[in-house]
């Protein structure tokens, strides 16, 4: 399965309660996230894309397209 | 920041301690090596720190001498407790640079265990700094291929002087009252809920940091942080409320109290720019909450008691005026010496960045302190996840209690976090 960015943004604009986001936006630094709402981005795309991360990746989190590209290849590998 | 944090080593020894043990370690002259190189490229471990009126002010020497390194035999695996304890109850020198030191138990052997040691000035180094040094110090040791930190050598400005654009002229001011009202608000009702008969934390005359470490493995670690995620609650908050909970059981008996605890916000990705981990500093904030516990708190509720609080007060953007009025509240906790600040503080930087190798070298625990003081919180901690499990350094002060209570309160804590990860 293959998630576009696009999906990614939404569900990062829906947990922030903001209007626009993109790929390159940092969400601590740009979109104004704390560790609050990172959890509850994670804990959404885990429980909608079946998927776990580990704490340790949250760590290397910095954009949007980094969240993305982890989604992605935590999907990939479920799927194996 | 910086301020309060110099302040507070004026009043009392002030020191943060950070542990690297080690299998296969370097050699003391890589070691030596290593800690030049770092010197060279890091400002802040060529300053000092000077007063000039109410202010204090880095002054950086281009002539400052080596990081101090003292060499002495490895002997067992406790020795680094004694080191690290009498360095938390010893004062860091902030005329003199540089502000770090570095104690090194060295054994030579294949697959021998060594612990290095640094005691500094937090004002240099927070959390995520010290995590790149110590990167960045291992790499040099095995001699591995590190690019010169040119841009490094720039001092970053303070926290207060890159403050983002809502904490900016009469915004800021705004910004600052709100913050002081919401504190005033909270100390009445702290007063009010503590009731007749009950009186806050006081201080003790005389008071020496000591120390007490504890582990959960990994699956524990890795059903705890699941447990957390399906509660949609930071880890932070857990490891709070875990810590603030063990306390109310042992030292306060299960009281129906008011208790507060405090956390620590990293301010380097909302400062404007954003200051990146690998220059050294501290870009921290200090946050207090008050929560109230009954006679048997619920573990997941009081965790989401404290995430609430800890939340309401992000939305407000209370880190940045907490940051920017922790001198004032130093200075009015040593003045009057009639409180402390809390119950508890936790230092939760999460899972460390660092490699388990390092060449032949092999990174095998990392602990951390801050020094308390008997104006401080009762029991504080620093905690981390270090390759998948999470540990503790919990430091207590003996005349707060004696050391089979603190393990007890340490014991309580993991048992809270292995039943409650079911």
């Amino acid at each position: 399965m293959i998630i576009p960015l696009d999906d990614i943004c939404n569900l990062v604009r829906l947990q922030l309660g903001i209007r626009q986001v993109n790929g390159a936006d940092h969400m601590l630094e740009n979109l104004g996230a704390d560790s609050v709402d990172v959890v509850n981005i994670i804990a959404t795309a885990e429980e909608k894309y079946q998927i776990e991360i580990d704490e340790a990746e949250l760590t290397r989190l910095q954009t949007v397209s980094d969240l993305h590209q982890l989604i992605q290849q935590r999907i990939t590998a479920a799927n194996r | 920041m910086e301020h309060a944090l110099t302040l507070t080593g004026q009043f009392e020894p002030f020191s943060v301690v950070g542990v690297l043990r080690l299998l296969n370690g370097p050699t003391p002259e890589a070691l030596r090596r290593a800690l030049d190189r770092l010197q060279r490229e890091q400002p802040l471990l060529n300053v000092g720190i000077t007063a000039q009126g109410k202010r204090f002010y880095f002054t950086e020497s281009t002539d400052s001498p080596p990081i101090p390194l003292q060499i002495d035999a490895w002997q067992d695996d406790m020795q680094w407790q004694t080191v690290a304890a009498a360095a938390l109850n010893t004062a860091v020198n902030i005329q003199t640079a540089p502000l770090i030191r570095c104690t090194y138990l060295y054994q030579t052997g294949k697959n021998k265990v060594v612990d290095l040691i640094f005691v500094y000035h937090h004002a240099i180094m927070d959390a995520a700094s010290g995590v790149q040094f110590y990167h960045r110090l291992l790499s040099l040791c095995a001699g591995e291929d590190v690019d010169e930190m040119g841009a490094s050598r720039l001092l970053r400005p303070a926290a207060d002087e890159i403050l983002p654009s809502e904490m900016q002229g009469m915004k800021r001011n705004g910004r600052i009252l709100r913050y002081m009202a919401g504190q005033m608000a909270d100390e009445i009702r702290y007063r009010r809920q503590l009731g007749k008969g009950r009186a806050a934390p006081l201080h003790v005359a005389t008071a020496r940091n000591l120390i007490v470490t504890r582990q959960l493995n990994k699956a524990s670690t890795k059903a705890i942080v699941r447990r957390s995620r399906r509660q949609r609650v930071a880890m932070n908050s857990v490891v709070s409320t875990a810590l603030l909970l063990a306390v109310h059981k042992h030292l306060y008996k299960n009281q129906p109290l008011p208790l507060r605890a405090l956390t620590f916000a990293n301010l380097r990705p909302y400062l404007t720019p954003p200051v990146p981990n690998e220059y050294f500093g501290c870009y921290i904030a200090m946050l207090r909450y008050t929560l109230f516990c009954d006679e048997n708190p619920d573990f997941w509720q009081t965790v989401q008691q404290f995430q609430a609080a800890l939340s309401r007060s992000s939305k407000r953007g209370a880190k940045f005026p907490a940051m920017l009025m922790s001198k004032q509240l130093m200075k009015t906790l040593i003045r009057f010496q009639s409180f402390r600040m809390g119950t508890t503080a936790v230092s939760y930087p999460g899972p460390l960045n660092l490699q388990p190798t390092y060449g032949a070298i092999q990174l095998t625990d990392v602990h951390g302190f801050i020094s308390n003081n008997r104006l401080g919180p009762e029991f504080t901690a620093f905690a981390k996840i270090l390759f998948g499990a999470l540990s503790w350094d919990f430091l207590y002060l003996d005349a707060d209690m004696d050391q089979t209570m603190a393990e007890t309160i340490a014991d309580e804590v993991t048992y809270l976090l292995q039943t409650n990860a079911r």
